[in-house]
C-alpha cells in the first residue's frame, strides 16, 4: 500500500502547490483590484451616504 | 492552556484590524446594489480572493480533516472531484455567466423573470431554509477547533461562538458586500499563510511510511481506494460530483461573488481561477486528518483530532498566527453566508409576500435585521443539534434540499425553451423531498420498515434528490405545455 500512499501524496503536493500559488498571485493582484474598487468618490470623500 | 501572551496579541491585533476594515468599508455603501453586490465592481483577482475565502471556513477545514481521520487517503478523491466540478463551471460559464447577464442579485430573482413571482417565493423559502440549516453547525465546529487548539477544552466553546458571532454580525450588518469583500481579501491572505504554516509544520513532524501504515492498519485497502471504502463507493462519488456542480453554479454565497463581478466574462474567470484552488482546499486539511491518525492513533474524537494535534505540536507565536488564520477563514465564510441568506429572506421571501414594491432603504433594513436573527438562530441551533453521520455529509444533504431542485430549475430555465412554471414547482419540491426525508427519517432509523431504509442512506438520499428534481422539471414542463391555438 506504500505505492498508493505515495500516489496520493503526489496528488496532495500538486494540489497544495496550486492552492498556495494561486493564493500568492491573488493576494498580489487582488490588492490592485481592491484599490480600484475603493477609489475615493465624491460621496466617500465627503462621508455622504444615500442609504446606509 | 496552549496559548501564550504572544498568541493572544496576534489574535487581538487581527480581530481589531478586521473590525476596523469592515466598518471602514461601509462608507462605500450608497445604494442597494452597493450593499448586496458591492456595486458590481469586483475585478477578477479580488473576486477569486473573496470567493475562495468564502468557500474556505474553519468548518470546511474541520469536515475535510475529519474525513481524513475517519477514511484515510481515500477521501482525497473528493477534493479532485470538487475541483473538476468547479473547473467545468469556470471553463464553460454554465449558469453563472448567464445569471450575471440577467443582472439579478439573488438566484430566486431569476425564477421570477423566467417562471413568475410564486416560483420565486417557493425557491426563496427553500434556499433560505437549506442555507440557514446548512450554516447551523458552523459555529459549533469553529468553537471545537478553537477551544481544542487554544487548549481551553469544551467549556469555552459557547464563549468563543458568541464572540465570533458578534464581530461578524456587526461588520456584515453595517457594511454589506463592501465590508464582506474587503474583509474577505484580508482574511484570504491570513488564512492562506496560516494554512501554509500549519502544513509545513506537520510535514516536518510525520513521514509518509508512518502515514501509510496508520491508514492501512485502520482501514485496510479502503483507506486508499474510495470505491472499496464502506463510507464511499460509486454512489457517493457520483453524488459528490453532481452536488459540487450544482453548488458551484447555484449556492448563493458563492454565486453572489459572480453576481458582484464587473462583467459576465469576469464572473466566469472568477470561477475558473477559484476552481484551481478547490483540490487544495479539500486535500490539505484531509492530509492533516491522516497525519492526526498517525500522530494520535485511532480512538480520538474525529472532529477534535486535528485541532488537538495542532495544539500539541505547534509552538507559541505560530499558534496565534494559525488561530488568526482559522478565525479569518470562519469570519469570511460567516459574513458572506449571513449576507446571502438575509438578502434572500428580505428580497425573495418578505419582498414577494408584500403587495407593494419594497424601497431600497427598507430592503437594507430588513436584510440587516434578518442577519441578526440568523446569527441568534445559529447560536441556539449549533448548541443543541446532534449531527447525523459526518459533518461533510450533513452539509451536502442540507445543501441538496435547495440545489437539487434549483439545478433543474435554473438550467432548464436558461437553456430549455419548453420549461414551464409547473415544471419549476415540481423540480423544487421533489428536489427537497430526498434530503428532508433523510433529515427526519434518520432520527427513526430503527423503527422504519426495511424497504424504507434506503432513505436513511445519506448518499442515496442525496443522489435521489437530483434525479427527482430533474424528473419533476421534465415531466411537469411536458405535461403543462401552454396550449397554442391552431391557425
Amino acid at each position: 500500500m506504500i505505492e498508493a500512499a505515495y500516489a496520493w501524496m503526489a496528488v496532495f503536493v500538486v494540489a497544495a502547490l496550486v492552492f498556495f500559488g494561486v493564493a500568492v498571485v491573488v493576494a498580489w493582484k487582488g490588492l490592485e483590484d481592491l484599490r480600484a474598487l475603493l477609489a475615493p468618490t465624491d460621496e466617500t470623500k465627503s462621508g455622504k451616504q444615500d442609504v446606509a | 492552556m496552549n496559548f501564550a501572551l504572544v498568541d493572544w496579541f496576534i489574535v487581538g491585533v487581527y480581530l481589531v484590524l478586521t473590525l476596523a476594515a469592515g466598518f471602514w468599508a461601509s462608507r462605500y455603501v450608497k445604494n442597494l446594489s452597493g450593499y448586496l453586490v458591492a456595486g458590481r465592481g469586483v475585478k477578477v483577482a479580488l473576486g477569486v480572493a473573496t470567493f475562495a475565502a468564502t468557500e474556505f471556513g474553519t468548518i470546511t477545514f474541520m469536515y475535510f480533516a475529519e474525513l481524513g481521520y475517519v477514511s484515510g487517503f481515500a477521501c482525497f478523491s473528493i477534493g479532485v472531484l470538487a475541483m473538476l466540478a468547479y473547473f467545468v463551471i469556470g471553463k464553460t460559464g454554465f449558469i453563472v455567466e448567464a445569471l450575471r447577464r440577467f443582472e439579478v442579485m439573488t438566484i430566486p430573482e431569476f425564477y421570477e423573470v423566467r417562471f413568475g413571482r410564486k416560483v420565486r417565493l417557493l425557491g426563496g423559502v427553500l434556499l433560505f431554509l437549506a442555507g440557514v440549516l446548512n450554516m447551523g453547525i458552523f459555529l459549533k465546529f469553529d468553537g471545537i477547533f478553537l477551544s481544542e487548539v487554544m487548549g481551553f477544552g469544551q467549556g469555552a466553546i459557547v464563549v468563543i461562538m458568541v464572540i465570533m458571532l458578534i464581530i461578524v454580525v456587526l461588520y456584515t450588518v453595517v457594511g454589506g458586500m463592501f465590508s464582506v469583500v474587503v474583509t474577505d481579501y484580508l482574511q484570504f491572505v491570513v488564512l492562506s499563510f496560516g494554512l501554509l504554516a500549519m502544513t509545513i509544520l506537520v510535514l516536518t513532524k510525520v513521514d509518509i511510511p508512518l502515514l501509510s501504515t496508520a491508514v492501512f492498519d485502520q482501514y485496510g485497502e479502503g483507506g486508499f481506494n474510495p470505491i472499496l471504502n464502506p463510507r464511499y463507493g460509486w454512489t457517493f462519488l457520483v453524488w459528490v460530483f453532481v452536488t459540487n456542480l450544482a453548488a458551484a453554479a447555484l449556492w448563493q454565497p458563492g454565486v453572489s461573488k459572480a453576481l458582484a463581478s464587473e462583467s459576465p466574462e469576469a464572473a466566469r474567470k472568477v470561477f475558473f481561477y477559484t476552481s484551481l484552488t478547490f483540490a487544495g482546499r479539500a486535500i490539505v486539511p484531509m492530509f492533516l486528518g491522516v497525519a492526526a491518525l498517525a500522530v494520535l492513533g485511532p480512538g480520538e474524537s474525529p472532529t477534535a483530532a486535528v485541532p488537538r494535534m495542532l495544539g500539541r505540536i505547534v509552538p507559541s507565536g505560530l499558534l496565534g498566527f494559525i488561530v488568526a488564520g482559522m478565525l479569518a477563514a470562519s469570519m469570511s465564510t460567516y459574513s458572506a453566508y449571513l449576507l446571502a441568506w438575509s438578502s434572500v429572506g428580505a428580497r425573495d421571501i418578505i419582498g414577494c409576500l408584500r403587495k407593494d414594491e419594497m424601497d431600497p432603504r427598507t430592503t437594507i433594513t430588513i436584510t440587516r435585521w434578518l442577519a441578526v436573527f440568523i446569527g441568534v438562530f445559529l447560536l441556539v441551533f449549533g448548541l443543541w443539534y446532534h449531527i447525523p453521520d459526518t459533518a461533510y455529509q450533513y452539509l451536502f444533504i442540507t445543501g441538496a434540499m435547495y440545489t437539487a431542485g434549483a439545478l433543474s430549475c435554473v438550467a432548464a430555465g436558461l437553456y430549455w425553451r419548453k420549461a414551464t412554471k409547473e415544471g419549476a414547482y415540481a423540480a423544487l419540491l421533489l428536489g427537497a423531498v430526498g434530503p428532508l426525508g433523510f433529515l427526519v427519517l434518520e432520527k427513526f432509523h430503527d423503527s422504519l420498515p426495511t424497504w424504507l431504509n434506503f432513505v436513511t442512506d445519506v448518499n442515496v438520499a442525496g443522489l435521489l434528490s437530483f434525479a427527482l428534481g430533474a424528473v419533476g422539471m421534465i415531466a411537469g414542463s411536458l405535461f403543462y405545455q401552454p396550449k397554442v391555438s391552431a391557425k
